[in-house]
């Protein structure tokens, strides 16, 4: 018991109205909470955001995502200090179904493998500029096939209407 | 009641059917945090588009819509949009 450790991400809205040092202040105190109750993987911080609908008469809010390793008991505790603190307008933590420590590794791992090329060899960094594009593909045609679906869907809407 | 059923009809045999958008990627997990993405999957008012709309099977339609709804949570996608 207890030795089970989960994939989770954490993401929290953090408001602005109090300045900078604030912000920053409270997104140091929870990454270093995690930080001491698990692993932390990755700290992404999106910074200032538009809020798809007003907090509290609030339109923008600083966006921080964590994903962390810990065990299944600090989530509860963290969630807990997530709603207390007033400086947190929003929060969400997931247990992530996927091994987000081998992904992230292996994103870092395909940085590090476009980067050097392009400042090396112009020649180099075309050809992995072309693998990395051959890899992206599928997902791009798939997005420009999903839009007229979607179009579609609208008019099958108002049809209805 | 007729006429109904044989517009209904001539427009299956018209349209094309939809192949489940995740499937075709061998998407497993759909990201709440991908707006872009989920985006496409919403109308205009913010609701979530039927699986006979989106073409959606079954399984990535009810990944889909808790990813929409995780969205809604953290104000990355509105409830409700005018």
């Amino acid at each position: 018991m207890g030795k089970a450790l989960n994939f989770y991400e954490s993401l929290f809205v953090v408001n602005l109205t109090r300045g900078d040092d604030a912000v920053a202040d409270v997104v140091d105190r929870f990454t270093n909470l995690i930080a001491e109750n698990g692993q932390i993987i990755d700290i992404a911080k999106w910074g200032k955001r538009r809020l798809a609908y007003p907090i509290n008469d609030l339109n923008e809010g600083y966006y921080v995502v964590v994903t962390f390793k810990s065990q299944p008991a600090f989530i509860n505790e963290l969630e807990r200090l997530l709603n207390i603190n007033e400086m947190i307008m929003r929060s969400l933590t997931v247990k992530l179904p996927y091994d987000a420590e081998a992904k992230f590794k292996a994103r870092a791992a395909k940085a590090v493998a476009n980067e050097p090329p392009a400042e090396v060899a112009a020649d180099s960094a075309a050809e992995v500029a072309a693998d990395s594009n051959a890899e992206e593909e599928p997902g791009e045609s798939s997005n420009e096939t999903a839009e007229p679906e979607a179009d579609a869907g609208d008019e099958a809407e108002a049809n209805e209407e | 009641m007729d006429k109904q059923e044989t517009r209904t009809t001539q427009t299956h045999a018209r349209r094309k059917r939809k192949v489940c958008i995740f499937c075709e990627d061998n998407i497993d997990y759909i990201d709440y945090k991908d707006v872009s993405k989920l985006r496409k999957f919403i109308s205009e008012r913010g609701k979530i588009l039927p699986k006979r709309v989106s073409g959606n099977c079954a399984k990535h339609q009810r990944e889909l819509s808790t990813a929409i709804k995780r969205a809604r949570q953290t104000a990355l996608l509105p409830y409700i949009a005018d």
